[in-house]
């Protein structure tokens, strides 16, 4: 009997010595499928100083506990939807194309943060992974006090999405409800997402259909409010789609990995970005067809100009 | 001059009818994949049809004689397009599907496509004037040759 009161007693101070250190997270505790593809239709609302705009986005993602795709597209409605945005990130590397500014952007950001720019506004998968890696991260997790419905909470502290912060992690059994981040040592939040209306998916795991992402730097009300609805979801088993994101021939591209620039040839030939234009390139853009092209239209616009002055004075 | 610019604006009416028909029955009888995921049809299809019917009735204009006019409406038709093209642009790697696909053109700037056929309207147009004067002709139109 007090070998057993005493083995009981270790295993006491076993789990409240690990509970001490802080919470650890298995991909297990999570409802979230391994993979998932989805279509979100999403707005957001940028408010400064009283005005707002609103700019309604689709969005087309894929994401993997290992790897996210993203394609982000500006609706004008009526007439359809042109992308601003792709991204397609893996712990080898995140890759950026953006095509309204021809250029593209190579970095080590989802290495880092386990995460994509505006992942978390329409999935909670970068919220599972800073959980599930929160010690490679840097981050403590602790439990607080449960909430009257019975939903846990976790306290976080350390860089949480990148940014610094102190956050919150409410949990209702093993579906992500909420994020909310406060800086440290200000209990002031200014930034939360709500994961909400969970379903169940057709093959197994939970996804959430409405994701509201409020951003309020400021603190006197919502800068940047994002709302997306999950038009589809379907559980997926992809392989990474990063090889099938290529970079588009004549791009700009910032590789901070390596700590290049050049613009970017299918052909494997880079050539070098050069600010100003380098007296070489000058000379093979000055006769390329592109120039002749352009500057033959104009020259043709220029030409006819004179012709119709010629003909005006002839008769008068 | 005068039969150089006529032969000009009939090569344009070509393209125009060429543009025109090939929307027209790529909706009509469907539009394969491959053409569907140029930039061109990711604008629904209505607005594909108008336009392809728009291009078709420019290019009858111009063949009926509507040169002037016809070129100067080409010109517009081509600098909407060229600003459609600038403020809504194409996803990466995904090709025009308009002006100059049929032509090897492929690799050359659309830009510098619709410029320079920009300028081939307004030269031929401007070939192809009739000035008067407004003193000896006052009730005469300038526009149709």
């Amino acid at each position: 009997m007090i070998l057993q009161r005493i083995c009981a007693g270790l295993v006491t101070l076993v789990a409240t010595s690990s509970h001490g250190l802080g919470e650890e997270f298995a991909w297990d505790d999570f409802s979230l499928p391994p993979q998932y593809s989805l279509a979100a239709s999403s707005s957001s609302v940028i408010s400064d100083q009283g005005a707002s705009t609103t700019t309604p986005f689709h969005e087309d993602v894929v994401v993997d506990r290992d790897w996210v795709y993203i394609k982000k597209s500006t609706v004008i409605p009526g007439i359809g939807a042109s992308v601003v945005e792709l991204r397609s990130s893996s712990y080898d590397s995140s890759l950026l194309i953006t095509p309204t500014s021809s250029s593209a952007l190579i970095s080590d950001r989802f290495a880092q943060l386990h995460g994509e720019s505006g992942e978390a506004s329409v999935t909670p998968m970068p919220v599972c992974r800073m959980l599930v890696h929160a010690k490679d991260l840097g981050i403590t997790v602790e439990r607080g006090d449960e909430l009257p419905d019975g939903s846990a909470v976790y306290l976080l502290s350390g860089e949480v999405l990148g940014q610094d912060a102190v956050a919150k992690v409410v949990m209702d059994g093993k579906d992500i409800v909420s994020l909310t981040q406060s800086p440290p040592g200000n209990n002031r939040v200014v930034h939360e997402i709500k994961y909400l209306a969970w379903v169940d998916l057709p093959g197994g795991g939970r996804v959430p259909t409405e994701i509201t992402d409020v951003l309020n730097t400021s603190g006197t009300g919502p800068s940047i409010q994002k709302t997306a609805r999950l038009d589809q979801y379907t559980k997926s088993d992809l392989a990474f789609t990063q090889s099938q994101v290529s970079i588009p021939d004549g791009f700009a591209v910032r590789d901070t990995v390596a700590g290049t620039e050049y613009r970017f040839s299918s052909s494997g030939n880079h050539s070098e970005l050069v600010y100003p234009a380098a007296a070489s390139q000058q000379h093979t853009e000055k006769w390329g067809i592109n120039r002749i092209l352009v500057w033959g239209g104009v020259l043709l616009i220029g030409v006819s100009g004179i012709v119709v002055a010629l003909k005006r004075k002839a008769v008068a | 001059m005068m039969m150089f610019a006529r032969l000009l604006s009939y090569g344009i009416a070509f393209v125009w009818a060429y543009a025109g028909t090939t929307k027209l029955v790529g909706v009509i009888l469907g539009v394969d994949n491959d053409v569907a995921s140029t930039w061109l049809y990711t604008f629904p299809i209505w607005l594909i049809l108008m336009l392809g019917l728009a291009e078709c009735l420019l290019a009858i204009f111009i063949f009926a004689g509507g040169q002037v006019t016809g070129m100067l409406g080409g010109s517009l038709m081509l600098l909407s397009f060229l600003a459609a093209y600038l403020l809504y642009p194409p996803a990466p790697d995904q090709s025009c599907g308009c002006l100059g696909s049929q032509l090897q053109l492929a690799n050359v700037s659309v830009v510098g496509r619709l410029l320079i056929f920009i300028g081939l309207h307004i030269f031929t147009a401007a070939l192809l004037w009739k000035p008067h004067s407004s003193d000896r002709h006052p009730q005469q139109g300038t526009a149709v040759v």
